[in-house]
C-alpha cells in the first residue's frame, strides 16, 4: 500500500467490469477504442504536419501566425466538374465570379493569403458557410456547382 | 401490420422529422460541412430495434423526404439519401449479427453516413481531396454514436416492455 495504492485496485475494478459485461459490450468496448486509435492516427498524420510548422518560431503569438499563416507559395487551385479552371497565388488578391455552366456561380475571394467563397446562388450555400481556406490541403467544395477549391503547395 | 405497429412507426417518423429540425437549428462547427449531430439517427436506430432493418429504412426514407421537401431541395434529398443507404445497411448488417449492442450499432451508422456522403462528394466534384473532412467528421460521428446509442438502446428496451404489458398482439 506504500508505493502506489490506487493501481492495483483500479485494476482490479476494471477487471470485474469487463467480466460483469456481456460479449456484445465488450465488442463495442474494442470498437470504440479501435474507431479512437484510427481517429487520433488521421487527426496525427493530418493536423500535425502544419500544426508544427505553424508554431516554429512563432514565440507566443501562436493564434496570429496560424491565422495570417505565410502563404510561401502556396496556390488555391479551382476545380469544376473535374477540369481545373485556374491556380490562384494566394499572396494575390483577387475577388472573381465562376460561372457554372448550367447557370450558377461562385464568387471566390482571395485576400490576406486565404480563399473563400463570398457568394453564390447554390441552394444550400455551404461552400460560403465553410469559410476561410489557407493552409494546405484545406478544401472549399460547392457540391451542386461541382466545384472544388484546395490548396496546394506551389512549385 | 397492425395498428400498433402502424402508430408506432408513425410515432417515430414523427419523431425523426423533427429530431432532422432540431439538428438543422443547431449549428455544430460550420467550418466543417456535414457536420451534424445525427439526432435522426435516434429514431432509426430505435426502429431498427423494435423491429426490422426493413421499417428503419421506411422510416429514414419518409424523414428525409419531409425534412427535405421541407427545409430543403432536391439536391440535399439525394445527398441525406446517399448517407442514409450506407448507414442503415452497416447497421442492419450488424443488429444481424448481433456482434454489437445499440452503442457500437448506431456509432457505425453515424461514422457510416460520413463515409457515404464524402463518397459521393468526392464523386460529384471529382477529386479525393474532400476527404480532408472525414477526421473531424469521424469525431462527431464517434461522440454522437455513442449518446445516440446509449439513449436509442434504453428506448427500445422501454418500448418492448411497455408493448408487452399492454398486450402485444392487439388487432384493433
Amino acid at each position: 500500500m506504500a508505493g502506489r495504492p490506487e493501481d492495483p485496485g483500479a485494476l482490479k475494478f476494471a477487471e470485474s467490469v469487463w467480466t460483469i459485461m456481456d460479449k456484445k459490450k465488450r465488442n463495442t468496448l474494442v470498437l470504440i477504442a479501435v474507431l479512437l486509435v484510427v481517429f487520433g492516427a488521421g487527426a496525427l498524420i493530418q493536423y500535425l504536419p502544419r500544426k508544427g510548422g505553424a508554431s516554429n518560431g512563432t514565440g507566443g503569438n501562436g493564434t496570429e501566425r496560424t491565422e495570417a499563416e505565410v502563404y510561401n507559395g502556396r496556390v488555391a487551385v479551382i476545380q469544376q466538374e473535374g477540369q481545373i479552371l485556374m491556380e490562384l497565388p494566394l499572396d494575390e488578391d483577387r475577388d472573381l465570379i465562376v460561372q457554372h455552366p448550367t447557370g450558377g456561380y461562385n464568387a471566390i475571394l482571395v485576400k490576406d493569403g486565404k480563399i473563400c467563397v463570398r457568394d453564390a446562388d447554390c441552394p444550400d450555400l455551404t461552400c460560403v458557410r465553410t469559410g476561410n481556406a489557407w493552409e494546405e490541403g484545406q478544401v472549399i467544395a460547392c457540391l451542386p456547382h461541382r466545384l472544388i477549391i484546395y490548396i496546394d503547395q506551389g512549385k | 401490420m397492425n395498428t400498433r405497429k402502424i402508430a408506432i412507426l408513425g410515432m417515430l417518423s414523427a419523431g425523426a422529422v423533427i429530431l432532422g429540425y432540431v439538428e438543422m437549428l443547431i449549428p455544430v462547427m460550420p467550418a466543417v460541412p456535414g457536420m451534424k449531430l445525427g439526432l435522426p439517427n435516434l429514431a432509426i436506430v430505435t426502429v431498427l430495434y423494435l423491429y426490422t432493418a426493413r421499417e428503419a429504412a421506411a422510416v429514414s426514407f419518409v424523414r428525409i423526404l419531409i425534412v427535405g421537401f421541407l427545409f430543403g431541395n432536391l439536391f440535399s434529398i439525394c445527398f441525406s439519401l446517399s448517407g442514409a443507404v450506407v448507414s442503415l445497411c452497416l447497421m442492419a448488417i450488424l443488429k444481424k449479427r448481433d456482434i454489437f449492442d445499440t452503442v457500437g450499432v448506431s456509432l457505425v451508422g453515424g461514422i457510416g453516413h460520413n463515409l457515404g456522403q464524402i463518397a459521393v462528394a468526392a464523386c460529384l466534384v471529382q477529386n479525393i481531396r474532400v476527404a480532408y473532412y472525414f477526421v473531424p467528421l469521424m469525431l462527431s460521428g464517434l461522440v454522437s454514436g455513442v449518446i445516440i446509442g446509449i439513449l436509442s438502446g434504453i428506448i427500445a428496451k422501454r418500448m418492448k416492455k411497455a408493448a408487452r404489458q399492454s398486450g402485444d398482439g392487439s388487432r384493433r
